[in-house]
């Protein structure tokens, strides 16, 4: 087992390394998109230069041989503004700086070796300008994460409600209405409930709860828990809907072994032999796939995010992606963030198999 | 229990013929037979494969027969018409009505009778359903006219010490100062320990630069109202502007004083027409203009409170509204060349019933329905000496002719902002979308199957090596695929279709793996094998074949998905967009899918046109639901082991 898990881990490392290599190294091939303001852009371009991502040439405007020279890259190169950047002098100074951006193998190794040896992801380019890329992932996992575990927590009940219910009178007009029910949710775009949602609780009901989230620093505690249902709700139905198949599913089947006849003959009537025997050994196969379903949860949010405005990692992620406004190292941060969750969340899932289930060894020899 | 049994009870079935397998009674069922027996065994499973195979057939068709620019043409005279479906209509739902709310009203318009307002300037009254109406007070800090009432606050900002407002030549031009002019000022509320100063800034004086162009007429240092006579420090009929300043001892800290006003006026002894007393309040009084002159000590915040605006909410008939007659007058010429298109129109003329005289000389008089024309109202006839004489026209020309229609149009899910017909609108995003997802299954299928193929019957160092790749290419979180593919290609057709594609056909090849390493072992590879068939022979030949039917269920299930992924990623601006278009052979797709029409459609949520999302959610939601149960009647169809079952 413990061989197993370190197996594992590094297993884990490997594909995050490799995609996040990949990503790099896809994402440089793109023209780069520096900030647009003078003084930003030379302050973001010094930090590049120092993280070991550029080279920088001075030209002086007291010097007439270095402004030829100047003029000459700046009406020749045909890199201009792709990789080759320009800055005007800043404030008092009396320089022309010109950047080139260095090979993308060596860009390679600096940016390994400043994500390994100081956590340095690189500042922003277009979201919050030159501010540390990880620090703006940071800032917004709290919401993130609260979202998620907030759907987490909203769709179990109601998942283990409908799927008790659903088993107990299977084949009955109860259980043929929710599978309608559990189709039709499982069915549709995640976009389209919150939009009906929107719909129904903001249009129809005059603003009863709000069609964006609020904004974290103006509004009251009791306003922005209003803002999370709408996502919350949105989020939950389908994975209540996946969820009650799944738990029926498992539960029929466990009603068909011999321990719950057992448990019959002994007279237990047919509720009580469900509630008292079955529903554990049910359970047990469920937490899997309960840790499992958090990933996929979180994969989804971003387009909640988006649609409702949190202001989440998703959102910020794809603001990063505005066309042609790209902030690479966010796109990056944001890859590790979501690269990380998706990956442990697997590992998890593949170790509580073991957990609950002593009968499955994972990773065992024949 | 011994009985004897006489010999001849017995006799033999055969004596020296050969007995030999006698043809088989019952009908044999080929497998497509009995796959199609399967398939329609489950009513709903038909049912839903048919409602998919007319939406299918619908979102081919619809497109072709409905003309062009219903769909691709911008009309702003057509903008955001409701839902009219010519049946329904008649029980009141879909008949092209709209509940508007949150209308502000024209005060003008309340009934005295029932107290309730409705606005004039963008709707024809005639069409407003009034047993429907209903006004509603919002309170607002708004400044805007359509705001009423309210006091307005001046603050002042951290660490600056005065504000000054001053009232806006735009409103009332130059107050007149005449004899007995009287300035009162009504104070509400006082927060601070600073005064308000009331100024004159004389007319003559185009830009204040300093405190010193204006005359001080008088000084405020509690609440209520207090009156001010400006004529002791200004001449006899002086013009001018009154200016108010708030000013502190000392600078604020917190930035939260203020000084609440109800109003300004200007009294007048006596009023005459063109003199009448100024009374600044409500949206007046927070127009006046902010005045700041010196900048390090001078800013502030002027504030609206508690203003109210009246608002109404109503059902309102478009369609009727667009599509009523409208008068026009139009020439002789015009008017012959209508007759002369509409043969048959003159015989419908239906003249007045207490009209004598003949025909020809009436010139009031209607056409029968189904014409440009309704009704004329009046003939002139102006003979100018020399030129001959001209003849015009007073008409009723129908609404739907003049918007280019032959008669009034049903748009039965209504039209988009921009004046397109809602349901080919669809028809033709659906296309789209299918044909994405249709094409991305299918290459999904290629490459898994070729994969999952190659990757299981070679098996050992091959099979760990090819499924360790895809393990870490079915990792990247989806995002990051967005990030790289938007970034690299940028969005468009093949940038959706790389991500439809990307990580589509790992799943394709798991289940072919499966299968393959469950019939590679089977004695008749074995025995092809030993014949010396080649591998790609027994790959395609020998094992596919078994494997199919689980691997086309698969993919059937796969197809929903894929045009979930579209609708997902189109609405987030990352797939197609408005104006694209791509050609594969004789089809235009065009770039309008139905995530495009969703996201078009959001924005419109809270102008109260909701079917621009209800309609195609539906129409999404009800292609989902069949594409998953025809998938799941092709399950079981294709599962030889359930024959005989249920």
């Amino acid at each position: 087992m413990r061989n197993y898990i370190i197996q594992r881990v590094i297993w884990i490392f490997i594909i995050l390394f490799t995609t996040l290599t990949i990503t790099f190294v896809l994402l440089k091939l793109a023209p780069e998109f520096p900030p647009t303001k003078n003084d930003d852009k030379d302050t973001w371009l010094e930090k590049q230069v120092s993280d070991g991502f550029y080279t920088v040439d001075y030209f002086s405007t007291d010097d007439p041989a270095d402004m030829a020279l100047f003029d000459e890259i700046n009406e020749t190169n045909p890199n201009i503004n792709s990789t080759v950047f320009i800055v005007n002098p800043v404030s008092d100074s009396t320089v022309f700086k010109v950047f080139y951006r260095v090979p993308i193998a060596s860009q390679y190794f600096r940016w390994v070796q400043n994500v390994v040896q100081d956590w340095n992801w690189g500042t922003s380019t277009k979201i919050k300008v030159n501010t540390p890329a990880f620090a703006i992932i940071a800032d917004r996992m709290p919401i993130t994460l609260a979202l998620n575990i907030a759907t987490l927590i909203f769709y179990l009940p109601f998942g283990f409600a409908f799927g008790i219910l659903a088993a107990l009178k299977k084949d009955t007009w109860v259980d043929n209405v929710m599978q309608i029910i559990v189709m039709l949710f499982l069915s549709l775009p995640a976009l389209v409930f919150i939009l009906l949602l929107i719909i129904i609780f903001s249009y129809q009901m005059d603003n009863f709860l709000p069609s964006l989230f609020p904004l974290i620093a103006l509004e009251s505690n009791w306003e922005i828990a209003k803002g999370f249902i709408i996502p919350v709700v949105a989020g939950g139905l389908p994975a209540i809907a996946g969820f009650t198949r799944l738990l029926r599913a498992e539960l029929s089947e466990v009603l068909t072994s011999e321990f719950v006849l057992l448990a019959k003959t002994k007279g237990l009537n047919h509720t009580q032999a469900v509630l008292r025997h079955a529903i554990r050994n049910s359970i047990v196969p469920m937490v899997p796939i309960i840790i499992g379903s958090f990933a996929g949860l979180l994969g989804g949010s971003f387009i909640m995010e988006k649609v409702y405005g949190v202001p989440g990692v998703g959102r910020v992620t794809l603001q990063a992606l505005a066309t042609n406004n790209y902030d690479y190292n966010v796109i990056m941060a944001s890859s590790a963030f979501y690269g990380v969750i998706a990956l442990v969340t697997i590992l998890i899932v593949d170790l509580s198999y073991g957990l609950v289930d002593p009968q499955i060894r994972m990773g065992g020899r024949k | 229990m011994n009985k004897n049994y006489p010999k001849e009870y017995f006799n033999l079935v055969q004596d020296n013929e050969r007995l030999r397998d006698k043809p088989l009674q019952t009908k044999q069922l080929s497998y497509f037979q009995d796959a199609m027996m399967r398939f329609t065994k489950n009513k709903y499973n038909v049912m839903a494969s048919i409602i998919l195979l007319i939406l299918i057939v619908l979102s081919i068709t619809v497109p072709m027969i409905t003309p062009k620019e219903l769909y691709t043409e911008t009309n702003s005279a057509l903008t955001t018409l409701p839902p009219k479906v010519p049946l329904l209509e008649k029980l009141g739902i879909l008949d092209g009505t709209k509940d508007f709310k949150n209308q502000p009203i024209d005060l003008d318009s309340i009934d005295p009778e029932t107290g309730l307002g409705y606005p004039t300037d963008r709707f024809n009254i005639e069409f407003l359903d009034f047993s429907t109406l209903k006004n509603q007070i919002v309170v607002g800090s708004e400044r805007d006219i359509l705001f009423v009432g309210g006091q307005n606050a001046i603050y002042i900002n951290a660490e600056k010490s005065a504000y000054t407002i001053q009232s806006s030549f735009e409103d009332h031009g130059f107050i007149e100062f005449l004899a007995g002019t009287k300035v009162s000022v009504e104070v509400l509320e006082m927060d601070g320990t600073g005064v308000l100063e009331v100024y004159v800034l004389n007319s003559t004086v185009v830009e204040p630069t300093s405190w010193d162009e204006y005359t001080l007429i008088g000084t405020i240092d509690s609440v209520g109202t207090h009156d001010f006579d400006p004529m002791l420090e200004l001449a006899e009929s002086d013009r001018g502007l009154v200016a108010l300043k708030y000013i502190l001892p000392t600078a604020s800290v917190d930035g939260d004083e203020f000084v609440k006003l109800e109003s300004v006026t200007v009294d007048y002894l006596v009023n005459t027409d063109d003199l009448e007393d100024i009374v600044y309040s409500g949206f007046f009084l927070s127009n006046f203009d902010l005045i700041s002159l010196d900048s390090d000590t001078e800013n502030g915040r002027f504030l609206r409170s508690d203003a109210e605006m009246v608002v109404s909410s109503f059902t309102y008939d478009l369609y009727g509204a667009l599509f009523s007659d409208t008068e026009e007058t139009i020439g002789a010429e015009e008017y012959a060349e209508i007759l002369a298109a509409n043969p048959g129109m003159e015989d419908t003329i239906i003249l007045p019933i207490d009209y004598v005289g003949t025909p020809e000389d009436a010139t009031t008089y209607a056409f029968g329905t189904g014409f440009p024309i309704t009704s004329v109202l009046s003939v002139d006839s102006i003979t100018i000496p020399g030129a001959g004489t001209y003849t015009n026209y007073h008409v009723m020309m129908n609404g739907a002719y003049a918007l280019g229609f032959e008669a009034e149009p049903n748009f039965y899910f209504g039209t988009d902002v921009f004046g397109h017909d809602l349901f080919s609108l669809i028809w033709l995003g659906l296309r789209t979308s299918l044909l994405l997802g249709v094409l991305s299954s299918l290459v999904n299928i290629i490459v898994g199957v070729i994969w999952g193929a190659i990757s299981a019957y070679y098996g050992g160092q091959v099979d760990i090596l090819m499924e360790r790749f895809t393990d870490i290419w079915g990792s990247f979180p989806q995002i990051t695929m967005i990030g790289i593919i938007t970034v690299l290609i940028g969005p468009g057709f093949t940038a959706l279709f790389i991500f439809l594609v990307y990580d589509g056909w790992i799943r394709i090849a798991k289940v072919t793996r499966l299968q393959f390493y469950r019939y590679k072992g089977r004695e008749y590879v074995l025995a092809a094998r030993t014949l010396g068939a080649s591998d790609r022979r027994i790959i395609f030949k020998h094992i596919l074949p078994n494997a199919l039917g689980t691997i086309v269920t698969r993919v059937v299930l796969s197809i929903p998905s894929v045009i979930f992924l579209e609708v997902t990623l189109s609405y987030l601006g990352f797939g197609i967009g408005n104006g694209q278009s791509l050609r594969i052979g004789p089809l235009n797709l065009t770039g309008t899918s139905i995530g495009v029409i969703l996201n078009d459609g959001q924005q419109q949520i809270f102008a109260g046109n909701l079917w621009l999302i209800i309609y195609p959610t539906i129409v999404v939601s009800i292609l989902m639901i069949t594409f998953n149960m025809f998938g799941n009647a092709l399950r079981d169809a294709l599962n030889p082991q359930l024959r005989g079952s249920e």
